[in-house]
Order: C-alpha cells, then structure tokens, then sequence
C-alpha cells in the first residue's frame, strides 16, 4: 500500500483532484490525466482482483476513464469522485469477467496446483510470512465466481458496507449479503489454515 | 483468532497480493491518449465519410435529391426565358398597332371636339395637340417629335 501512497502523493503534487474535474469540464484534456495520476494504480488492482486478468484489467480501467471523460458533465463536482469511479471500475470489471467466464472453465489447471501450495499444517504466522501467501489469495480468487469475487473485493479491500456494495452493485442487499455469505463458505474450503473453524 | 483479526489478516493479505500484482508505476495513461487520438480520428472519419453509416446517408441522398429540385425550379424558368422568346413582352410590332388604334381613336375625339376659334375645319388642319392628348388619355405611346399623321379630310355638311 505504500507505493500506491506515494502514487497518490506526487499526483496531488501534479494537481488535485476536484481542480482536474473542474478543469475537464472545461473541455481540458490535462484535467483527465490528472483524475488518471490520481486513480489508476487503486482501479487497476480492484479490475484485477476481479477479473483476474492483467490486459482486460486495464481494458476495463481505460474504458471506465473514457466513460468519466465523456460524461464528466453529468458528474455532481460536490460529491467524492473515487466511490463513484470505483463503482464503475467494479461493475465492468463483473461484466467483463462473467462474459469471458462464459467461454473458459472456471476451474483451470494452474488454479489447481496453485491451491496445493498452500499448505493447512503451517501456522497463519508461518503462511503470512511464507510467499505462498500471494498463491493462496490468488487460487481462492481464482475459484469463485465473478459475482462473488466482486463482493470479496469491495467488502475486504474497498471496506465498503452491505448498504454500499448494493449500492454500487445496483442489486439488493439481500442478494450482497448472499454473495459474501457463499464466499466466505468457499473460502474457508480453499483457506482453512486461515479461515477454518471460526467464522470471519 | 477472533473474527475481527482474521478479517483484518484477509484484508492485509489481499491488498499486498493486489500490489505485487499491479505496480504502483503502472501508467496506463499513454495508452488512453492514443485510445483518445484514435476515437477522435474515427469521429472525424465518420463525419467525413456518412456512408459508413446506412440511415444518415439514405438521409442526405433524400435531402441532396429535393434540394437539387429545388434549385432546378428555380433556376430553369428563368435560364428557358432568356433563349426562348416572351409573348407577353410588347414587340416593336405590337407598338405600332397600338399606335394606329389610340390614332384612330384620337380621330374620333377630333370628330366631336369643338372647333378652334381658327377652325381647323376651314383650313382642314387639325390640332395634334388633340392627338396628344386622346392617346394620352388611352396610355399609349406618343411620340412628340415627329408630327402626326395628316388625318383624312373631314367631311364637311
């Protein structure tokens, strides 16, 4: 997270970012790429964990950019552009990821030797410390579904609340909580050294 | 461990495996401005070249037919009329008939005007003046400098 810190710093160095809004409502193509220095690393990792995939990942992210250009009028300058740059960023991260599960198996071979990595006789100290740990959060993301990626994502790196992600997700909070519920059980499969027994 | 710590561990966790993955110096804003350039180019491309669009081009062939119907009606009467000859324009022709009927109209206002006190009748001249002033009267043509036909003899009782 430090990197990413140092990104946003020397970005709001370059300019801030309700001047970079104010400045592409102008029609200043500059106020866009500072909304880009702002924002990308933190959009690009959520496109990631989503989609899983590095080129789509930043497909996503430019589109969602070339969205916020073209539309910039009808954003409400009083209110946080991130949360709601974010939330474009998630949906068509979902939607790209359920259109291109559709024609790949959910389940590749390289998610499999993955998983065995991860050893459930080492203790969470041992495993944090281990390099496994990448390998591990990477074959849990791999085996759930789009749908329940997304929540994991916006639930344990956007922090956001059940309220927000259906908000964001425009769907119910029923249906959040569904979601989350269904991955935590699939990762407790997947993790136990780290989730078993207890719920999280 | 308590639900709160291995909630915080899985958070840890999953944002130092989303930076391993996606670098802080990933800059994809190259990227954009060519995505950018090329979608202004096929803006351009499209406004300049409407065929590539089936609905907008059947429009403009609609519009370009009744405008070029248009300037024909407009243009054609009077390009045809500068070549063609006008039958309602008056022909050096028809000036002289007209001439000769406000004449001899002009005759018949003598007939009956009252005589000059040098009547015109002894002498058997008559004054053009009359002339003038009967064709006049009728909106015909009459010119001034070339004395008037000498009317025919009146017959006198």
């Amino acid at each position: 997270m430090a990197d990413y810190t140092l990104a946003v710093g020397v970005a709001t160095a370059y300019m801030d970012e309700s001047e970079a809004i104010s400045r592409l409502q102008q029609g200043d193509i500059g106020g866009l790429e500072g909304l880009v220095l702002l924002h990308q690393t933190k959009a690009l990792r959520v496109a990631f964990l989503i989609t899983r995939d590095h080129a789509l990942a930043e497909d996503v992210v430019q589109s969602a950019f070339l969205r916020v250009y073209d539309r910039i009028h009808q954003f409400d300058a009083t209110r946080p552009f991130a949360p709601w740059f974010m939330r474009c960023v998630a949906n068509d991260a979902l939607k790209a990821a359920a259109r291109r599960d559709r024609h790949l198996p959910l389940e590749t071979e390289d998610a499999a030797q993955s998983i065995e990595l991860t050893s459930p006789d080492l203790s969470l100290d041992e495993i944090l410390e281990s390099s496994e740990v990448s390998a591990a959060v990477a074959a849990t993301l791999d085996r759930l579904p789009p749908a329940q990626r997304t929540a994991i994502v916006l639930r344990y790196y956007l922090d956001m609340s059940d309220t927000e992600m259906s908000e964001r997700l425009d769907c119910a909070t029923g249906t959040v909580r569904w979601r989350l519920s269904v991955a935590r059980q699939r990762m407790r499969q997947l993790l136990p050294a780290w989730l078993g027994g207890d719920e999280m | 461990m308590d639900k709160q710590t291995k909630e915080q561990r899985f958070r840890q966790a999953l944002a130092d495996y989303a930076a391993d993955e996606v670098s802080a110096s990933r800059d994809i804003w190259p990227a954009l401005q060519r995505r950018l350039q090329q979608r202004h180019r096929n803006t351009v491309l499209n406004l300049t070249m409407p065929m590539q669009r089936p609905r907008w081009s059947a429009l403009a062939a609609v519009t370009a037919v009744l405008l070029i119907l248009g300037l024909l009606s407009y243009a054609l009467p009077a390009t045809l009329g500068r070549y063609l000859p006008d039958n309602n324009a008056i022909s050096p022709a028809r000036t002289y008939a007209a001439t000769l009927v406000a004449t001899s109209e002009a005759t018949a206002v003598v007939r009956t005007a009252t005589p000059l006190p040098d009547s015109p009748r002894r002498s058997g001249q008559v004054n053009p003046s009359l002339n003038v002033q009967a064709a006049t009267s009728h909106g015909l043509p009459i010119s001034l400098d070339e004395p008037p036909t000498p009317l025919p003899q009146p017959l006198l009782p």
